[in-house]
């Protein structure tokens, strides 16, 4: 009588949409006791009579923070959330008379039912607003233990329009053809050198063009929508009608997309976050439980949008929400980039570039102090001296030299509390963390030479005895900000010498990266620094107080550069300043690495160490090729456990061949393949994707169905979009004798399962690929452990272009 | 390696431990190819493929000793992969892979109709180097043929695998429900009645009438002539006693003892034993037709040819 496994099919992407109404494949068996333990054959088909329910049929949903490249974007409509609760079954009382395979299976289906419940929330405010799809979409699910499972999202609803099937996506140089031959009814010629020329609106849909009339003073470009994304989104040439920013967005102006097309952002003002640290049992005795936490998110935005002001700011984009629970306690973070941005975009001239970087808000009325600089492009504005920001770089900003991934970390430890206690302990700690993790950016910053960070994303965890606050993004020397000033070190103590040679190190690790990076020297500065003068305080030059030995080791860790010369790193898909595009690269493979450690005893200087060398880990896996990318690096953190801290980092390693353009042509299977046989015999399983337990490249296999994190892939082209995907997979076994492989192994079996139900629907590519949440609770006493994955995703069916050839 | 060479040995040795998880995931599918190549979890096909090769790739050394202990694929021969592992400097957990390799691929192919290499292939989907090395292997095994190297010294592995199939193609015809693995037994009774009707004398008067010219020919050892009468003799003898299990198990070592060592003893070089092999076809051929054996003519070309390319194989090993 033993079940065999379980198949969960979401028939979301079935539901009129442009998508096929019906998916047929092979689904792998899954139980939560024993993994993937064999295939069906599964054919549904959806016969779609009508929407009684309003269920919000037909709304696409895109974890991705661009537009597919398939489709246009029409206007820009507001922030949407939602957020909804219920028990936990593994909370309820059934669970401790029922048996471990039922509870893991009631979990798994509750999950996916809020989700979807979820989902058909948010598609109804979608409808609501005029839209048809949201893109930028965020789900989190906050395992509250005994106060139930708390699944939200926070999205952008957007008007998306298909395009037109690509008519010759193999002359992308010629914008002019395919503009002119897919508009053959109703020409338009295209006059790039007046850029400020109208063009008639293209509006087929009346509900559409209504809404447009009051944009008849949009400006058109014929360009592409994000001309910063490298890949088939530049190739895909249609006449671009200049989407909109809808004015009557709801409360808040948010936008969770990561970028903009070219014109919106006016001008940045920094990132604005909140936080609120929460006791869940003082919300229970509450009535209605969702509404409690809707409120507590609300106060939270309320808040962001307070400091968007102050900033003069009109709206905040890259926006996202985070929530850390431990036990009773709750820390919800809401952060974004405040931006002035225009309701329809402006383009400016070459000289206007820099404009973005400007400070909007009134240097007298500004409540912080801040030492302002002339822009060091126009000479006119007002910059600050760093920038940070959640958005990817902006396409137009003018960046010296290239990018790089920069990470910190602050970490303490604290006591087991319970209660108040424990709230107030971690809301005294929040700031002087906050203030350590960007004492040390800036330090790197400065080491670097570079004067901002991109992309940047915060990952605060909170454990019972533990906490771990990260920040990652990508560190980049913005043409218009000034040059990092240098980082001078002063010693109190009596040791001089000391001081000299640490501050000799960071002259000689400063001097390393900027020709590493290809900083201009012109802009930067060179030479011996000017002597010191301290009564400057903290203005003029960044000093570093050395009181401990501590102080010292950390700066000298801080010097060391974890990434090998010859690698080009970033936190998301493209790397500032290098044009991916004019380097052949081959191949894509997904890198994961996940990391326990024990939190007892823990310092951050050991951390540190664990967390660099994980990095390494990654690079390691690439270190036969001569030059190669790591993109799209990220960290998760999670203490699901007392004394137990988890590092999910995960990145793209792009490997680029020295290929001659005639042999690029040369099928590249066969290539690779022999390339992988001419390397040396050394035992080389798992030489690039397997190591990590993962899968292989698009370029590699072009039938398979490739998991990516990024939005594109490589020499790709999108035919067809078939929305978000998102499953829940819970795994137990009670005979784990290596906790890392049976992870490893569950990792491998959950994305076996996603790309069944992307090929499933005709699907060959998962973007936006993440495991957004990874519980792995474990007692190796008795061989135990407990994993749940939340895996997510947007199907779509690409196309190789090198396949043509 | 030097790419390696610029980082922490700590890395390296975490990775190495990666891998080996990795490996522990990807070796069950490995037993089972097929499996492999429809599994959902691993989808990495060209790597896989890489691998898979690997992991059964065999070392000559350790091929050798396993096919050169007498015995099918034995418990006790596993518990003894120590000492071969000893013997030849390749780790025990090597040993023991080939060691379950060989005797996996014996089980699966075991029984099954047709060629066992082609069976193999299609199975296992290795290289056909590796399936003509296992289905040799599997030939010695299943008939138990004698290649203990204190019997045969000399006998290099791949001189072994070039010998056994040529066997195989040539003594093995795989028809319809059995494998090349089984000699065609018809064929050695054949070759077994020829010891009735062809005489020692007759051996002797052909080697004698077809090599004339050779005779007194300055340019060949004097004796060249009298030792390939000897060797027709003696290569007709063993040919005679190969329907005998027993005999035909011994096939290496009396053509090692019989053939090759009195042929060296006689101060011939073997670069003579091709011309001599590939006369006795022809004076073979003249003679049978002068006393009317003309049918058995192609018995004695199926018998000669194989064991002549086995002879020149075995004399350069």
């Amino acid at each position: 009588n033993d079940p065999i496994g379980k198949v969960h099919i979401s028939l979301v992407p079935l539901t009129p949409s442009g998508n096929p109404n019906f998916l047929s494949g092979w689904f792998p068996i899954f139980d939560t006791l024993h993994g993937i333990r064999g295939e069906i054959k599964i054919v549904v088909k959806v016969k779609y009579i009508s929407d009684t329910k309003q269920s919000s049929c037909g709304v696409k949903l895109f974890y991705s923070k661009t537009v597919p490249p398939i489709y246009q974007l029409i206007e820009v409509k507001s922030f949407v959330e939602e957020l909804v609760i219920e028990d936990d079954p593994e909370y309820k009382w059934i669970d401790k008379i029922r048996t471990t395979r039922a509870s893991n299976e009631a979990r798994q289906l509750l999950f996916l039912e809020l989700a979807a419940s979820l989902q058909r929330k948010i598609g109804s405010k979608v409808l609501d607003l005029g839209g048809n799809a949201v893109v930028g979409y965020r789900q989190c699910l906050d395992l509250e233990g005994s106060f139930g499972v708390v699944v939200r999202a926070v999205g952008t609803c957007v008007l998306l329009r298909e395009n037109e099937p690509p008519i010759s996506p193999s002359t992308p140089g010629d914008p002019n053809k395919s503009l002119l031959s897919s508009t053959a009814t109703e020409p338009i010629t295209p006059d790039h050198e007046s850029p400020n020329k109208v063009l008639p609106l293209l509006l087929k849909q009346s509900s559409v063009s209504k809404k447009h009339s009051c944009t008849s003073d949009s400006l058109s470009d014929t360009g592409t929508l994000f001309p910063e994304t490298p890949g088939p989104m530049v190739q895909t040439h249609f006449p671009i009608k200049q989407p909109k920013m809808a004015s009557n967005y709801a409360d808040f102006p948010f936008y969770t997309m990561g970028s903009f097309p070219p014109g919106f952002v006016s001008s940045i003002g920094g990132l604005v976050s909140s936080r609120s640290v929460r006791l869940l049992d003082k919300l229970e005795s509450m009535p209605e439980e969702s509404d409690t936490r809707d409120k507590l998110w609300l106060e939270l935005r309320k808040e962001v949008r307070t400091h968007m002001k102050t900033l003069g700011c009109t709206a905040v984009i890259g926006y996202s929400e985070q929530s850390t629970i431990c036990d009773k306690l709750c820390v919800l973070s809401a952060i974004g980039t405040a931006v002035i941005l225009n309701s329809s975009p402006i383009l400016s001239d070459d000289l206007q570039r820099c404009k973005p970087c400007h400070i909007p808000y009134n240097l007298q009325s500004s409540p912080f102090n801040i030492t302002p600089h002339n822009c060091a492009v126009c000479g006119a504005g007002k910059v600050p001296d760093i920038l940070l920001t959640t958005i990817d770089l902006l396409p137009s900003t003018p960046v010296n030299g290239n990018g790089c991934f920069v990470q910190v970390q602050a970490f303490r430890t604290k006591k087991k509390q319970t209660g108040e206690n424990s709230a107030r302990d971690i809301g005294q700690q929040l700031p002087f963390l906050e203030y350590e993790l960007h004492q040390q950016l800036s330090h790197k910053l400065k080491i670097k030479g570079m004067n901002a960070v991109v992309g940047i994303r915060y990952e605060l965890c909170v454990g019972e005895t533990a906490i771990l606050y990260i920040a990652s993004g990508t560190a980049v020397y913005l043409s218009p900000l000034p040059p990092a000033s240098p980082l001078r070190v002063r010693c109190d103590t009596a040791d001089s010498a000391q001081a000299d040679m640490l501050q000799e190190a960071i002259q000689a690790a400063y001097e390393k990266n900027v020709t590493c990076y290809n900083i201009s020297r012109a802009e930067s500065i060179s030479g011996p620094a000017p002597d010191l003068n301290l009564s400057l305080t903290n203005k003029d030059v960044i000093v570093v107080d050395i009181e401990d030995p501590k102080d010292e080791k950390k700066i000298a860790n801080s010097l060391k550069s974890i990434f090998p010369d010859h690698m080009f790193t970033s936190s998301s898909s493209t790397v500032p300043g290098v044009n991916a595009d004019s380097i052949p690269c081959e191949g894509a493979h997904i890198l994961t690495q996940i990391c326990r450690v024990d939190t007892p005893g823990l310092e951050t200087a050991a951390l540190d160490k664990i967390i660099n060398t994980n990095i390494q880990l990654l690079c390691f896996k690439l270190r036969k090729y001569k030059s190669s990318f790591l993109s799209n690096i990220r960290f998760d953190v999670h203490m699901p456990e007392e004394d137990k801290l988890v590092i999910l980092i995960s990145a793209i390693g792009t490997i680029s061949l020295p290929v001659s353009p005639v042999a690029r042509a040369v099928n590249t299977k066969r290539r690779f393949h022999r390339f992988l046989s001419s390397a040396s015999n050394e035992i080389r399983f798992c030489e690039e994707e397997l190591s990590s337990g993962l899968d292989s490249s698009g370029a590699l296999t072009n039938t398979a169905v490739t998991l990516t994190p990024a939005d594109h892939l490589p020499g790709a082209t999108v035919q067809h979009s078939y929305g978000h995907m998102s499953v829940f997979l819970i795994r137990e076994s009670a005979d784990v004798r290596d906790l890392s492989s049976f992870t490893k192994n569950f990792i491998m079996e959950a994305q076996a399962i996603m790309r069944a139900h992307v090929a499933s629907l005709g699907g060959n590519a998962l973007f936006e690929f993440r495991i957004s949440e990874l519980v792995l609770v474990d007692s190796p006493q008795k061989f135990q452990a407990q994993i749940l994955l939340s895996l997510t995703g947007d199907a779509a069916n690409v196309t190789y272009d090198n396949r043509q050839s | 390696d030097s790419s390696c060479s610029s980082y922490d040995k700590s890395i390296v040795a975490l990775d190495t431990r990666d891998q080996y998880q990795t490996f522990c995931i990807l070796e069950p599918l490995f037993r089972k190819p097929p499996a492999l190549a429809s599994s959902p979890v691993v989808n990495m096909p060209f790597i896989t493929d890489t691998l898979l090769q690997q992991y059964y790739s065999l070392d000559a050394e350790v091929a050798r000793e396993l096919v050169g202990r007498g015995q099918k694929m034995t418990a006790k021969l596993r518990k003894d992969l120590d000492i071969i592992s000893d013997k030849t400097g390749i780790t025990l957990k090597s040993c023991l892979r080939q060691y379950d390799n060989i005797k996996r691929i014996y089980k699966e192919v075991d029984e099954k109709e047709g060629k066992v290499a082609q069976n193999i292939q299609r199975y296992y989907g290795l290289s056909p180097s590796l399936c003509q090395q296992y289905a040799a292997i599997i030939y010695i095994l299943d008939n138990r043929i004698d290649v203990t190297p204190r019997k045969v010294p000399g006998l290099t592995y791949p001189a072994l695998v070039k010998c056994v199939s040529v066997l195989m193609s040539e003594w093995c015809p795989s028809s319809e429900g059995s494998s090349d693995m089984d000699t065609d037994r018809a064929f050695l009774k054949e070759l077994h009645s020829l010891k009735d009707k062809v005489s020692e004398s007759m051996l002797v008067g052909m080697v004698n009438h077809g090599c004339e010219t050779l005779k007194n020919n300055p340019d060949y050892p004097k004796n060249f002539v009298m030792e390939l009468r000897k060797l027709a003799v003696k290569l007709m003898s063993i040919g005679y006693s190969l329907v005998h299990t027993k005999d035909y198990t011994d096939i290496f070592i009396d053509l090692d003892e019989m053939i090759l060592r009195p042929w060296a003893s006689a101060g011939l070089p073997f670069s003579l034993l091709e011309l001599g092999l590939s006369k006795l076809l022809g004076c073979y051929v003249n003679a049978a037709t002068n006393t009317g054996l003309y049918s058995t003519i192609s018995t004695f070309e199926r018998y000669l040819r194989p064991i002549s390319s086995c002879l020149l194989v075995l004399s350069n090993s």
